[in-house]
């Protein structure tokens, strides 16, 4: 094949619609103020739950070690006071990046089709809502400077507190919503994604 | 962000491309020092801080340039050179195949690129002697090096990777059942693609010309090699480094362990050990081999090798200096993008890479927004493998030893900043694994995501 720019530009092109060809026939499933079955709200619920749950582990994961997983950490001669304050901010910046995905999620799953579906779509979207309020105000406080050393470490316990916070609450959502009426009980039981952030919860 | 936020980012971008443009004209250890001024334009003008420059990369290319110029010295090069030649009378071309396939499985053993490094040069000498278009081996197998990052077990963005999928029931040998067939028939479709791509050698305007202004030799049949006494065992310490550093790559247990920030210990990273190997490698052909130390810095790989390690610290930390800043508003942007347009996910991912020139970054931020938007998680793994992007702009480290090391001037880092000779090989390669990827989870695994379950309980 030749060379010239057109070549591999038309060829590049090409490939591209392909990839976007291919995308679009896998497809989405946005069903956000559709109703769903229980089962498959439970499933998309669950699903961006656990993914979210994952972010936060790697986010704390992240803060407690970091020259096991982040890039400063493999230039422990370089690793400044700067850097080392900023992990908690940095995690916190994720946490919020991570939990508007998953509010997006939330939201795209839908509306089960049960006795208390509707109920149970507010509460994990209030909830979610909730989390990405309270991690945005944490992060927001971590602005403010602090006067005193007891301040400064209060500020950055708060925020490293907020993290768990609201993992804690996610989980006790979850739990709550999944009892609102039989159908929910027993869709949040048989989809595989629940049953695997149930076993996620256990350990 | 305001719209001045994004004039700025804009300007910014534009000084990065401009800079490298001008690095590239002028060529060598040029890439490097223009490379630091636009930091000094990004951090003076524009008010950044500064990013952080490629250590790793650097000390890395320093071994490795190390050991493989000692091996030379020795005249070990020679050796390979006589070898492969006998391998590949029949078919030299074949080295555009195997050399990919190599750098892939280097990677994918010990979860970092860098150990391409250590096989640059003797994949641009194998190519060069047996009179092969270096750019063919050496472009494809730069290439291919990055697609053992999703491949890879051991990889940090397997790390990052796992903890999405696992709650859509996808552990770490389904996903490597997706990423590693999808990469090796990538690598195969690249690797075809490369054997006929650009001038033969004595076709080549640039080759003749330097080879007629006597800048480089003409490469001497292998039959007319006169082998050093010490070739083949220098030969055999410098593989015996690369298979180490494979054999602790693999086996997390065999490697020291290192106190870790969190309490308790972990075990070393791979980086360290790459570095501590290659020294090693180099100190025991001097003394095995008994090459001078003085002669080992007068051969043409470390000349090359300590000009690309320049040009790499001014690219690279110029580029850092630009990202580490705007991170952040880039993943934003192209995450909206993908929110819009969920068919365009893939493509943010790739551009998410290549604008952050991180995989892990580009895992974390784009892979849960795919999730989110409801692709499946198979199909998400297969997407995964567009993390590849960071190969988009030539301020890579293996992208600029390769075509450092290359002196017939077929592998170049482009004239317009990404017209490189990197860019061709890196879409057939992502395009392919990434179409071959969802044929797999397509054929073997269906789609996990959502799978609508019958209510069984009452």
């Amino acid at each position: 094949m030749g060379r010239g720019p057109l070549t591999w530009i038309v060829g590049i092109a090409v490939g591209i619609v392909l990839v976007l060809g291919v995308t679009a026939l896998i497809g989405t499933n946005d069903e956000s103020g559709q109703p769903v079955t229980g089962g498959e709200w439970a499933q998309n619920v669950c699903g961006a739950v656990g993914v979210w749950r994952g972010e936060i582990e790697a986010i704390v994961e992240d803060i407690r070690t970091p020259s096991a997983s982040s890039t400063a950490g493999e230039e422990p001669q370089s690793e400044t006071p700067q850097g080392r304050t900023g992990f908690i901010r940095a995690g916190l910046e994720q946490g919020v990046q991570a939990t508007e995905t998953m509010v997006e999620g939330i939201d795209n799953a839908g509306i089960p089709d049960t006795e208390d579906g509707e109920e149970a779509a507010e509460r994990v979207s209030e909830w979610a809502d909730s989390a990405l309020t309270e991690l945005e105000e944490s992060q927001d406080s971590l602005d403010d400077e602090a006067e005193t050393l007891e301040e400064s470490i209060e500020q950055l316990t708060e925020a490293a507190g907020t993290i768990a916070a609201v993992l804690a609450s996610g989980t006790q959502t979850i739990v709550e919503v999944s009892r609102l009426d039989t159908e929910l009980v027993a869709a949040f039981v048989d989809t595989s994604t629940c049953q695997q952030l149930r076993e996620e919860r256990g350990t | 962000m305001s719209t001045t936020d994004w004039v700025l980012i804009a300007l910014q971008g534009a000084v990065v491309i401009g800079f490298i443009a001008l690095g590239v004209r002028f060529g060598g250890m040029g890439l490097g020092l223009w490379g630091g001024v636009g930091t000094l334009v990004l951090v003076f003008v524009f008010g950044l801080d500064p990013g952080e420059p490629p250590i790793s990369a650097m000390l890395i290319i320093v071994a490795v340039i190390s050991a493989a110029a000692a091996m030379q010295a020795a005249g070990g090069i020679d050796y390979m050179v006589q070898i492969a030649g006998k391998a590949l009378r029949a078919r030299p071309k074949a080295l555009n195949f195997f050399a990919p396939y190599v750098s892939w499985l280097l990677t994918v053993l010990t979860g970092t690129g860098n150990t391409f490094f250590s096989l640059i040069p003797v994949i641009n000498e194998l190519a060069y002697a047996n009179k092969i278009r270096p750019e063919r081996a050496l472009a494809g197998s730069a290439v291919a090096s990055t697609f053992g990052i999703t491949a890879s077990p051991v990889a940090a963005a397997m790390a990052t990777m796992l903890p999405l999928v696992e709650i859509y029931n996808y552990d770490i040998v389904d996903v490597l059942l997706i990423t590693v067939p999808a990469s090796l028939i990538g690598i195969f479709v690249m690797a075809v693609f490369m054997n006929g791509y650009g001038k033969d050698l004595d076709d080549d305007v640039e080759y003749q010309r330097r080879l007629a202004a006597g800048e480089i030799q003409a490469p001497a049949p292998a039959g007319e090699i006169v082998l050093q006494p010490y070739a083949k065992r220098s030969v055999a310490i410098f593989l015996a480094g690369v298979a180490a550093i494979c054999v602790f790559g693999v086996f997390e247990a065999l490697r020291p362990t290192v106190a870790a920030e969190g309490g308790g210990v972990e075990p070393m990273s791979v980086t360290p050990l790459i570095q501590m190997f290659m020294l090693t490698a180099a100190a025991l052909i001097l003394l095995f081999a008994h090459v001078q130390a003085g002669d080992v810095a007068g051969t043409p790989i470390f000349k090359s090798g300590m000009v690309a390690m320049i040009a790499l610290f001014g690219i690279a930390w110029m580029a850092d200096t630009f990202i580490a800043n705007n991170e952040d508003a880039i993943v934003s942007a192209l995450g909206s993008l993908a929110e819009n347009w969920p068919i365009t996910i893939a493509i943010a991912i790739f551009l998410v890479a290549a604008l952050t020139t991180s995989q892990s970054a580009a895992t974390r931020t784009m892979i849960p927004l795919g999730l989110a938007l409801g692709i499946g998680a198979g199909y998400m793994i297969a997407m995964w493998t567009a993390v590849a992007g960071v190969m988009f702009l030539p301020a890579n480290g293996t992208q600029i030893a390769a075509a450092e090391a290359d002196k017939t001037g077929t592998t170049t880092l482009g004239k317009r900043v990404i017209d490189h000779s990197f860019q061709v090989p890196l879409q057939i390669c992502w395009i392919v694994t990434l179409l071959a990827g969802c044929a797999i989870v397509y054929l073997f695994f269906g789609d996990h995501t959502p799978v609508p379950p019958v209510p069984t309980t009452p």
